[in-house]
């Protein structure tokens, strides 16, 4: 167990851009670290250059105080887990898992007690003799796991390991896998492109996208203060509602005018604005802002010609009725916004209706870098 | 229903017409090595008559009788063929192995290109270039040596060899190897323990496959060996004389020559197909 750093590490494969430009981060002895990003976002790449499948274009990365630049996967002594599980063919769970004690030159024993140990852990001691050929997806995935945990290695690396499984599996699967780590204490780096999977299993989360990392932090940082567009778009499920607005400040409130036709401002009282929020808004005077506000901190009402602050009016499009909460799709001028609601609403489809929005719970970004504006 | 039967029946009528076909001249050669003289000769052909072991008797030199070739004489034809084809099925995996590894696993720039060069050797016939072989056979005294014959036949077991285990290793997910590798495996060890076993069958359809096109082959035993080196195929020919053709002989001959062959191939039939048709898609 050890601590992974990369400084500035880079991989090129030929093209002129980078397939992973300049990506540094720690992950902490014992920690659970998830990459994760859309497919060709360099996660993947990334976590070969741990293992030492890929080559090391520029840049340190080290394990545990070594350098390992130079190092084969052999030296190395990282486990990986593999999308693909690449299991051993020609032979049974029990070789499988016994393979790689066999080269740490252990006796027969020993390998047998660990392999034994391990099995018990991961529920697959009845398939111990089988051969890895006639497997279901998830006890293939299981036996993946453990031959890679039997080695005991400095780093366990897992490369979406749950995409292949089915998905009513795939829950269980994952609670498995954190259990695991959680006993066993391994510091484990993990891939994904499903945040959902991301926010449940990690401790931190690496946002990558085309080879630069986003944002590092826990899942509350991102969801909360996520530091780009592409991140507060990238976590949340409905994904966040993003809006090209207008701000106008008149007598130190703030109002943001919606795309379309018809004059639409969300509009806030001087006194309801913190004074770091305005110093912050005021250089975007007159000019245009990305507004972001999640589906769940939207409300949903009736119209009400009377309260005017917070507030703005809009038509239902759909609402999709999902169990424990529904959907809206409501039209405002020319956007259409996403709004968690109670299960039944008392509208229906074609309904005047009107979204009220609380200051706090609002994300603004810049329209041209589509940095966080900080307040 | 209907429709399936009859359908059925045209496609097996037509195989068995196509099969027939094929198979006919190798039928007839049966049959001749079991016919006395005077049923080879007959016109019309015979095909009911009393067989006899006289030609296989002659052929082996147990019935006394005279042959344009000895019995001692075809067994070392049947040996030369078994040591060219042994030796060049060797030399080509030795060489191929890993040929067809490197072309199967690495990127490079030229990867298609030396791929399809190896292929090509087979394209060509091997009367265009067996006149200039020849000269340089003959002054570089390869003529009528093992050595020489193996060395020419890896035009014909080396594409083989490489396009079928190319194949095969491609089958087999690198992922795997790579597993082994951050298990702590060498290159070796993944090779040899997890590689070679699964592409076992594969290399085994791969050499008897290369094993029955050396075999069978004609032109560079008749041109590049001589007496002490030449082939089965190139052995046959001596049973036509100047005076008389010892057709029964032969017909015997033919067949002994082709058994080693038959059971072969009766062995790895199943991976056949593959060879036969590789490069053709890709």
């Amino acid at each position: 167990m050890a601590k992974v750093v990369l400084e500035n590490v880079h991989k090129n494969y030929g093209a002129p851009e980078d397939a992973v430009k300049g990506a540094s981060f720690t992950c902490e002895d014992g920690e659970f670290l998830v990459l994760l990003g859309p497919s060709g976002c360099g996660k993947t790449t990334t976590l070969r250059m741990i293992t030492g499948l890929e080559t090391i274009t520029s840049g340190k990365i080290m394990i545990g105080d070594k350098v390992v630049n130079d190092l084969s996967p052999q030296e190395r002594n990282v486990a990986m887990a593999f999308e693909t599980y690449a299991l051993y063919p020609p032979l049974t769970v029990y070789e499988n898992i016994a393979f790689p004690l066999q080269v740490m030159k252990l006796s027969t024993d020993e390998i047998h007690k660990r392999v034994t140990e391990v099995a018990k852990n991961l529920s697959i001691t009845d398939i111990l003799d089988k051969h890895t050929m006639g497997l279901a997806g998830g006890q293939m995935q299981r036996v993946s796991l453990a031959r890679a945990l039997v080695r005991d290695p400095t780093v366990f690396l897992m490369d979406e390991p749950l995409s292949h499984v089915d998905a009513d599996v795939r829950h269980r699967a994952r609670a498995e896998i954190k259990h695991m780590q959680v006993v066993s204490g391994e510091t484990v780096i993990y891939v994904t492109h499903d945040q959902i999977e991301a926010v449940a299993l990690a401790d931190r989360v690496v946002v990558m996208d085309l080879g630069v990392i986003q944002q590092i932090g826990t899942a509350l940082d991102l969801y909360y203060r996520p530091a780009n567009l592409f991140v507060a778009g990238f976590i949340g499920e409905p994904p966040i509602n993003i809006t090209h607005c207008e701000l106008g400040i008149v007598d130190g409130g703030l109002a943001f005018t919606w795309p379309g036709n018809n004059n639409i401002s969300l509009k806030f009282d001087r006194q309801g604005i913190k004074p770091e929020t305005l110093d912050a808004l005021m250089e975007y005077e007159n000019r245009k802002i990305v507004v972001g506000i999640r589906p769940q901190r939207l409300v949903l009402a009736a119209p009400d010609p009377q309260d005017t602050l917070g507030t703005i009016p809009g038509e239902l499009l759909v609402h999709e009725f999902l169990g424990k909460e529904g959907i809206a799709q409501v039209a405002v001028n020319d956007v259409t916004m996403e709004c968690v609601t109670d299960p039944d609403i008392p509208f229906n489809e074609g309904d005047a209706v009107r979204l009220k929005f609380s200051l706090e719970d609002m994300h603004f970004f810049d329209p041209e870098t589509t940095m966080r504006i900080v307040d | 229903m209907k429709n399936l039967i009859s359908n059925k029946i045209i496609i097996y009528g037509l195989m068995l017409i196509v099969a027939a076909y094929i198979l006919f001249p190798l039928l007839w050669i049966f049959l001749m090595s079991f016919k006395s003289k005077m049923d080879i000769i007959a016109i019309p052909p015979k095909f009911i008559f009393t067989p006899t072991l006289d030609n296989y008797k002659a052929l082996f030199g147990v019935s006394g009788a005279e042959t344009l070739v000895t019995g001692s004489a075809f067994l070392s034809y049947f040996k030369n063929s078994l040591i060219l084809s042994t030796g060049s099925v060797i030399l080509a995996l030795v060489l191929g192995l890993p040929a067809a590894y490197a072309i199967a696993r690495f990127r490079f720039k030229a990867k298609e290109p030396l791929a399809f060069t190896y292929l090509s050797f087979r394209f060509v016939p091997e009367i265009t270039i067996i006149l200039p072989l020849y000269v340089i056979y003959q002054q570089l005294k390869l003529y009528n040596t093992y050595i020489g014959l193996i060395l020419v036949y890896q035009l014909i077991a080396l594409p083989l060899l490489i396009w079928m285990m190319r194949s095969y290793f491609e089958e087999i997910p690198i992922a795997v190897e790579q597993a082994a590798q951050t298990d702590g495996y060498s290159w070796w060890g993944s090779f040899s323990k997890l590689v070679l076993p699964l592409a076992a069958p594969g290399m085994a359809a791969s050499i008897v496959l290369a094993f029955i096109f050396c075999w069978n082959n004609f032109v560079f035993g008749l041109m590049l060996g001589g007496n002490s080196t030449q082939p089965v195929t190139v052995g046959l020919l001596s049973f036509m004389g100047t005076n008389e053709v010892q057709w029964g002989l032969m017909a015997a001959a033919t067949i002994v020559a082709i058994i080693p062959l038959f059971l072969l191939a009766l062995a790895v039939q199943k991976y056949m197909i593959r060879g036969l048709t590789f490069g053709a898609v890709k």
